[in-house]
């Protein structure tokens, strides 16, 4: 387990990004909760983002192309993204979009622990 | 003599006009031959060189030519217009061209024929050939002042006519074909947004809950003890709306064709393990075992499968309440496939029941039967996906004494 790490979850939803943040900030990890696209650039100058948990949907945009925009580009390339959405076909859009995980809408709070826990991990074996 | 010589003139100069009257004559056609009389006999001689010509093009072209007196009688028809009518010459040619037209036509012909009668016009109308109709083009000529008669050249148009009808034909299905896609594209859309805004809410409904029994689980203090328990309840019944929101979107997919199976290698064994271990992290009503298995990999859609497992798993359980025993077990068919048989010691299903419950929305016992509500659609569902794996799925039971459903999938090649 990682306490502290750093997570940034973009959700235009304010109760399902509110619940996120408050059931990440159970579990220890410092959470940082945007609801716009435009915002992520200056939530990911100011920290060291381990694990961005990304919508799919955000007021009209989509957050799909935020992932390949974040995967093409070389400072964030190696940043676990982690999507989720309540499409149906969301686990296919994810991936295409390069995301590193993907979680469907509505999800077990243990299997969002399980998934975040491991992706973060992961990631700092890799370092 | 100067007299014998002025008649002389005067005959020569009459028969020179004559001369120059038979040259005007046959230079505008009104001669067709000559006939000479000598002492011993009599010769013809026809202006063949003339008009051999247009009768032999007039005989043979593909188009029907016909010549009508003033009250519609055919006084002269080509071999072609016959052949159209699919009649013998004798049956036409006398005929009155009106016994020939579809009576649709008949007043757009007469008016055609009527004002060709000062000139010219064209026109489409329909023949009657026997049973059958013909759609032709026509093209009348008055051939005044020569003849008293008025031309008609027709031309059929049925291959026109087909191919135009086959060209609409392909237009409407295209219009059909886009209106479709249109339709699915809209429907596809709709449940998109369906499942995006009924799934949301409960998303946040249930993150809520567990978190809050999350946070509760330590505190023994008076308010926790009385909330865990609604909190529970709550938990426990988004989850069931969460599982028909999934299950109505299924069966709108199944029924489009559209439902897609995402197959993977995998251990069947180990699925079965995991989803038995999720199912009694929540349940603590029954005594779930994997009575027998083996190992066993297969192509398959692995979400799918889990979904036919837990459907499965939680019927036993919800038709065997006061029993608590469940057995799973997996074990080769012979013929290159894996069977899973989950068995409860339930209520069972009634003989007659037990084809129909695999039906859309059937349920055992009937809507009436409260004690066991849903929709009835998970079994159907579970068919479903069962069947487009190239498996079978079936059910044997006998009342009171417990149900045993099992299916097969295909193992990997």
């Amino acid at each position: 387990m990682n306490d502290k790490a750093n997570v940034i979850i973009l959700d235009d939803d304010e109760d399902i990004g509110l619940m996120l943040k408050m059931m990440l900030e159970f579990k220890g990890y410092n959470v940082t909760l945007i609801d716009r696209i435009e915002k992520i650039n200056e939530a990911l100058s100011g920290m060291h983002c381990q694990l961005l948990i990304l919508d799919m949907l955000i007021s009209g945009e989509n957050g799909c192309d935020l992932c390949r925009v974040l995967k093409s580009d070389e400072q964030f390339a190696t940043m676990p993204v982690l999507m989720f959405s309540a499409l149906p076909d969301g686990r296919k859009l994810a991936m295409a979009a390069g995301a590193d995980d993907f979680i469907a809408k509505p999800f077990q709070m243990n299997d969002m622990f399980e998934k975040v826990e491991e992706m973060i991990d992961r990631k700092t074996l890799a370092f | 003599m100067g007299k014998n010589y002025q008649v002389r003139i005067e005959e020569l100069e009459s028969r020179l006009e004559e001369a120059e009257e038979l040259i005007e004559a046959i230079k505008s056609g009104e001669v067709d031959a000559f006939a000479f009389t000598n002492k011993d006999k009599h010769e013809v001689f026809t202006l063949q060189s003339g008009d051999f010509a247009y009768r032999i093009l007039v005989e043979n072209i593909n188009e029907g030519a016909i010549n009508l007196s003033e009250d519609g009688l055919i006084v002269y028809t080509n071999k072609s217009f016959c052949k159209l009518l699919e009649l013998p010459y004798e049956k036409v040619i006398g005929n009155n061209i009106r016994n020939f037209i579809h009576p649709g036509s008949l007043q757009a012909f007469r008016n055609a024929f009527s004002t060709s009668l000062g000139g010219e016009c064209t026109g489409e109308i329909e023949l009657l050939a026997g049973a059958h109709t013909i759609p032709v083009y026509i093209s009348l000529t008055s051939l005044r002042p020569s003849l008293d008669t008025v031309g008609m050249i027709i031309t059929d148009l049925t291959e026109k006519k087909q191919a135009e009808k086959e060209i609409a034909i392909k237009e409407t299905l295209q219009h059909q074909l886009e209106a479709q896609k249109i339709h699915e594209t809209q429907k596809d859309e709709f449940l998109k947004m369906v499942s995006h805004e009924l799934k949301t809410p409960v998303t946040s409904i249930k993150g809520y809950v567990q978190l809050m029994l999350a946070m509760l689980e330590e505190d023994h203090g008076a308010v926790a003890n009385i909330v865990k328990k609604p909190l529970q309840r709550i938990e426990n019944q988004v989850e069931r709306l969460g599982k028909l929101i999934t299950d109505i979107l299924d069966i709108s997919r199944l029924e489009d064709g559209r439902l897609d199976m995402n197959k993977e290698d995998f251990q069947l064994d180990e699925l079965i393990k995991e989803t038995v271990q999720d199912i009694l992290f929540a349940v603590s009503s029954h005594s779930i075992i994997v009575k027998e298995s083996f190992s066993c990999a297969v192509h398959a859609d692995k979400n799918r499968i889990g979904q036919v497992l837990i459907n499965l798993i939680n019927n036993a359980i919800k038709y065997s309440p006061g029993q608590n025993k469940i057995e799973v077990s997996l074990s080769p068919t012979g013929d290159g496939h894996a069977a899973v048989c989950i068995k409860d010691y339930g209520i069972g299903i009634a003989q007659e029941e037990q084809k129909k419950v695999f039906q859309r929305f059937y349920q055992s016992g009937g809507h009436q039967n409260q004690n066991y509500t849903g929709f009835g659609i998970g079994l159907y569902i579970s068919a479903e996906i069962i069947h487009r794996h190239g498996g079978q799925i079936g059910v044997a039971s006998s009342k009171n004494e417990g149900s045993s459903f099992t299916f097969t999938i295909p193992l990997k090649k």
